[in-house]
């Protein structure tokens, strides 16, 4: 079996839902940032759009779209503490266990073996899919988490898709 | 979230984009894209295996010394043995190719 696509099933979806058509992201050619330290020496920040957020945070909107928030998850989070609100996945697994999308706990590990120098003190959860004001996720919010990364000397930005 | 990946990696810090919709990561062309062939809501791999885990992560941390082209897909080796789980997603009605 190949791959499935996506994008047909998520217009479908989308749509019979009542959004209006998505306007999927194409592009011919990638920004690029070097990367030449040794990995073991990288503060890393892990990042998820699975829908993670604390128990003491404001939850995502299960049903979300538009929503630009973002959650800010300090890394010595118990995986008790976190809990998924997001209808657009089956997140049955990962709600039994959460490294499925959100593998923080594997990442305070590969922290301890020191295969990752260390973990930067917080993780991102969020924005989530079906943005469609993608100007401000691209101007205004990404580079706000970028200058929080940045002020907390971060190497390698690690996201995971849900 | 390749779109974030791409904005981040214009300010200035490597990305890892680690994800399973191959088609959507392949349009968006995140700078460092690492595909596995999992239902969504498994990119990390199945609940409670933690050496699958390691294993993925690694892995997808790896491909920042051997990805040297922009917008280079990496496709992982691991394959999902159960391809019902495909199907199972929940709200999609996925019809495999």
């Amino acid at each position: 079996m190949s791959p499935i696509d996506y994008v047909p099933i998520m217009d479908a979806f989308y749509q019979g839902q009542g959004f209006p058509p998505f306007r999927w992201s194409v592009y011919e050619t990638s920004p690029w940032t070097p990367f030449d330290k040794p990995l073991g020496k990288c503060r890393v920040a892990l990042h998820t759009s699975g829908g993670v957020s604390r128990k003491d945070q404001t939850p995502f909107d299960p049903w979300s779209y538009n929503d630009l928030s973002y959650r800010e998850i300090p890394k010595d989070t118990p995986v008790e503490e976190l809990v998924i609100n997001d209808e657009y996945y089956d997140h049955t697994d990962a709600d039994k266990d959460i490294n499925c999308v959100f593998p923080i706990e594997r990442f305070r590990e590969l922290e301890r073996e020191g295969f990752i120098g260390e973990m930067a003190p917080m993780t991102i959860s969020g924005p989530n899919g079906r943005l469609y004001k993608r100007t401000a996720l691209q101007q205004e919010v990404v580079p706000e988490i970028v200058g929080k990364l940045k002020q907390a000397k971060v190497d390698v930005f690690f996201l995971v898709a849900a | 979230m390749g779109l974030v990946a791409r904005v981040v990696e214009e300010i200035g810090i490597p990305t890892i984009y680690l994800g399973a919709a191959r088609d959507i990561m392949l349009q968006v062309r995140a700078p460092r894209a690492v595909f596995l062939d999992f239902p969504l809501g498994h990119t990390i791999g199945k609940p409670f295996d933690r050496e699958l885990h390691m294993s993925i992560i690694k892995d997808a941390f790896n491909t920042l010394k051997t990805i040297k082209e922009p917008g280079t897909l990496i496709d992982l080796p691991y394959i999902w043995k159960n391809k019902a789980d495909f199907m199972l997603t929940k709200g999609f009605p996925i019809f495999p190719t």
